[in-house]
């Protein structure tokens, strides 16, 4: 077999298609051609076989994370565990609905067990529901259109939790994809202390989680937004995670 | 507390006796002393008593197993309550080292330090038994057209994916490769992820996408690499 429209798609533009940055292109030649959609199905293959031969391979086990939560760890151990947690979304919400898990009861606090010089930089928020209007930024007015099904807003943080003072607010709004109705897209924006330290929204990224499952990932735009498409309806997390800061909104609804 | 120099000169069993008694105060939201729990507390963990273990078991294993249920992954876990009750109390006895002891000073901070151990219990029941790869590591369908998936998805050891990666990582050329490989293989993050999270270090997507298509290559022609990976076929 050949190909049915040559040339044939490089690996590179094959490897595009399974990451969701192929162009439409890209996407009308492996619906005509059989013989690149067989080489876009093997490397996929290969992908799928190295990803779970690999899966979470370097993450540090339950017990560390949750020592790393009690400030149990050494200041060594503290630091790789800080590392990791910095990029690996699996560990960051293992540690973040942990929090939640034990937020009833009484935890050490820091002073007490953490070594001075290395006292822990990730900053640990859970957002909560507020009321009031949703303020739209310029970039979600700007999504691809769809009537607004509901929006909300969450608040993490305060003078007690933030330290320097001031709230991080998320603002979200969920909107019918005119082109699939069944879908909804998902929109949001991160305002707030932290986000303005940095000039750009460098090393944020929002994770989609729908009952104990990574369903998206997406780093934040220049301007703090993020778009999930394709969902069901249904009640996700969101865990937004910029440098040495965690917030996780435990309930989105998507209607 | 008034009670801690009474409870360290007291027979354990008595002991347990006044922690249980204080507990029952503590859930009748009425006055009520810490210390001889804490003691109990003490005497499993520092001294590796059994005997004191075996009345925490009695005294707070109901407390537990609340807990256990209220879990959100307990009831997809297909486990009985009482198997992460006593997971939930190994993995605090073997965690729970006379070095890391004197970080506590209060109940509540042991009692969450346990229920902390009933998350990790059930968690990685979760994720060992139930749903060891999250849906998304899969492409299941090009263009409309199923995957086969070619690697069995049932339990696959952590220590074995770690023993896989070591030998990975020997193969790898400096931090580029590393940070492609730990990102895109291991946790599942997309090319144009990875740039974002590591704009200093690649010049855009693309050589992200290059790097990711080199490495894979190379990686195909090592044939001790490619048996340690089919092996686990």
């Amino acid at each position: 077999m050949t190909c049915m429209d040559p040339p044939e798609l490089t690996d590179l533009q094959l490897a595009m298609y399974l990451n969701d940055d192929a162009d439409a292109a890209i996407h009308a030649h492996l619906t005509r051609c059989p013989f690149c959609r067989d080489r876009a199905k093997e490397l996929a293959q290969e992908q799928n076989s190295l990803r779970t031969a690999l899966h979470r391979a370097n993450c540090p086990d339950a017990d560390t994370l949750r020592d790393y939560q009690f400030g149990l760890l050494s200041g060594h151990e503290t630091g790789l565990a800080e590392l990791h947690l910095q990029v690996c979304p699996y560990c960051t919400h293992h540690v973040a609905t942990l929090r939640e898990f034990v937020a009833d009861l009484e935890r050490l606090e820091e002073h007490d067990v953490t070594e001075p010089s290395m006292l822990r930089r990730i900053r640990w928020y859970l957002a909560n529901a507020v009321d009031g209007g949703l303020r739209l930024g310029p970039s979600l007015g700007g999504v691809r259109g769809g009537r607004d099904e509901s929006s909300a807003s969450y608040a993490a943080g305060g003078s007690s939790e933030a330290g320097e003072g001031g709230e991080i607010r998320i603002d979200t709004a969920v909107r019918v994809d005119t082109k699939r109705p069944e879908q909804r897209v998902l929109v949001g924006s991160v305002i707030g202390p932290g986000t303005e330290i940095d000039d750009v929204a460098v090393g944020w990224s929002a994770d989609l989680w729908l009952n104990g499952a990574l369903i998206a990932s997406e780093p934040l735009d220049d301007l703090y937004s993020f778009r999930f498409v394709n969902l069901r309806p249904g009640s996700y997390e969101i865990i937004l995670s910029g440098p040495n800061t965690k917030i996780r909104v435990p309930a989105v609804a998507v209607k | 507390m008034a009670s801690d120099t009474m409870a360290v000169r007291m027979d354990t069993t008595d002991l347990a006796q006044y922690c249980a008694e204080n507990t029952q105060l503590f859930f009748a939201r009425k006055e009520h002393d810490d210390g001889f729990c804490f003691e109990l507390f003490r005497r499993a963990m520092v001294k590796k008593a059994e005997d004191a273990w075996n009345h925490l078991y009695g005294i707070f294993a109901s407390l537990t197993a609340g807990w256990v249920q209220a879990h959100t992954l307990f009831a997809a876990c297909d486990e009985d309550v009482d198997f992460f009750v006593n997971e939930a109390f190994f993995r605090m006895a073997r965690a729970c080292t006379p070095e890391k002891f004197p970080r506590f000073s209060r109940l509540a901070q042991l009692l969450s330090y346990l229920k902390a151990c009933v998350h990790g219990a059930i968690t990685d029941h979760y994720e060992r038994r139930i749903a060891p790869f999250p849906e998304g590591v899969f492409i299941d369908e090009i263009a409309g057209e199923p995957v086969e998936r070619s690697v069995d998805a049932a339990v696959t050891a952590r220590e074995e994916r770690r023993e896989l990666w070591e030998a990975l990582r020997e193969r790898l050329n400096g931090e580029k490769e590393l940070v492609v490989v730990e990102s895109f293989y291991l946790l599942d993050l997309k090319p144009r992820q990875i740039f974002a999270a590591h704009p200093g270090l690649f010049t855009d997507q693309q050589e992200v996408y290059q790097i990711k298509g080199n490495l894979l290559r190379r990686l195909r022609r090592d044939t001790e690499l490619q048996k340690l990976l089919h092996q686990r076929d």
